[in-house]
């Protein structure tokens, strides 16, 4: 009866290509078989694990993408927004009757 | 169940039926293979996950940064506008009070005054009015740019239209005012006003009228003392004996009868002579506070400007 390691080296050799099954004991073919059971079904729950992860993570993503874009809107918004109040007050600084209301202001200083 | 539904189903098929090592080899790499992908994709999304949540929390700066600029401007209009509109309606009644002050002070009064013609008088102050008023409206929205440059011209070159046609800078016009003034405050045959001409005038035809009168006394006196001195010859040979006393009776009631008559109408004369001085005195005096209110009125305006 060989031990687990012993097991373990002969399924990497194995796995490896360097023998063929024909070349291992049955006993041990049993044992690397069940190994790699353990393997498969470790494995294919980790794959539905991380594909669930990877599923909710793109959802967030897609989340997080819908909320940039609304910011980037509100931003943009806001930009032309206050570029129109910028005209305004570029425009009612000109107004005449303010200027001269300031001009006397100036003369009476 | 993975998504992989091939490999999966294979998976289950390998791990069901009785072992064959060389399919569970090839399955359980092929599943270690599929679980390294999905590990790999999984740190993947949670990097761009993680982007995105920077990008999120840049964006959200952004719009913070924008927001506050957008209510300050917001605000700044805001104020500005309702500060325009009070502007106006201050303007406005500064421009309104301007032109009523030019309209009741119209500084060419003096002038026309002095022309002696009161009939223009009216019509000039119309004139000035209409000036003064142009000039006020140099910054009005009404007048074109091109009227509105001139204004602006005019008023940077520290010129003001006053009155007429000529542009007068502000010291040429208290020059010649004040000129105007000791004009009135000096002697009385000035050019101030066409009355003191009349009445200078006035005064002459009365002095001469005066001067007349004394001679017109002197020749009667003289006239007198003629017929006196040939009354008493006839006298004196008709009736020798009462000859002095008819001679001194008839120089004596012919005397005091042009005397008193000439007294009376030099007092009459001087009379008249005298109210006349002091009406003539009277709107001399009326003209000089006439002019000295029009130079005050003209100060004031001058300081307001």
């Amino acid at each position: 009866m060989k031990d687990f390691n012993e097991i373990k080296e002969i399924k990497a050799r194995f796995e490896r290509g360097e023998i063929t099954a024909d070349q291992i004991d049955k006993e041990t073919q049993e044992a690397i078989a069940i190994l790699m059971k353990q393997e498969i079904e470790t494995n294919l729950a980790e794959i539905e694990k991380n594909e669930k992860e990877i599923d909710e993570t793109r959802e967030r993503i897609e989340h997080d993408r819908e909320d940039l874009e609304r910011l980037k809107a509100d931003t943009e918004m806001y930009i032309k927004e206050t570029a129109e109040y910028k005209k305004q007050i570029a425009k009612l600084k000109k107004n005449d009757n303010l200027n001269e209301l300031m001009d006397d202001i100036k003369d009476e200083e | 169940m993975a998504k992989n539904k091939s490999l999966y189903e294979r998976a289950k098929n390998a791990l069901k039926a009785n072992y064959n090592l060389n399919e569970l080899r090839d399955v359980n790499a092929a599943v270690r293979d599929e679980k390294i992908k999905t590990d790999t994709i999984k740190k993947e999304v949670h990097d761009v996950e993680k982007g995105f949540v920077g990008l999120k929390s840049k964006q959200q700066m952004k719009k913070d940064n924008a927001k506050s600029a957008w209510q300050k401007y917001k605000d700044i209009a805001k104020v500005l506008a309702v500060t325009v509109v009070a502007a106006g309606a201050i303007y406005g009644g500064i421009t309104y009070m301007r032109n009523k002050n030019n309209k009741i002070q119209v500084p060419e009064n003096t002038s026309i005054v002095t022309d002696g013609n009161k009939d223009t008088v009216p019509e000039q102050n119309a004139e000035n009015e209409v000036k003064v008023e142009e000039v006020q409206k140099g910054t009005s929205h009404r007048l074109t740019d091109a009227e509105r440059q001139e204004a602006a011209d005019l008023k940077n070159s520290g010129k003001v239209s006053y009155g007429g046609d000529t542009q007068k800078t502000r010291e040429e016009v208290i020059q010649e005012t004040n000129s105007g003034r000791k004009e009135v405050e000096g002697e009385t045959t000035t050019k101030f006003g066409g009355d003191n001409q009349q009445v200078n005038e006035d005064k002459q035809v009365i002095e001469d009228a005066k001067k007349d009168q004394n001679k017109e006394v002197k020749d009667l006196n003289e006239n007198v003392t003629s017929v006196t001195k040939k009354d008493n010859t006839t006298e004196q040979k008709k009736a020798p004996e009462n000859n002095y006393e008819k001679k001194e009776e008839t120089k004596v009631e012919v005397k005091e009868e042009k005397t008193q008559e000439v007294k009376s109408q030099e007092k009459q004369e001087k009379s008249e002579a005298k109210a006349y001085s002091n009406e003539i005195d009277t709107q001399q005096q009326k003209a000089k506070e006439d002019q000295q209110k029009q130079q005050a009125d003209l100060d004031d305006w001058l300081m307001g400007r």
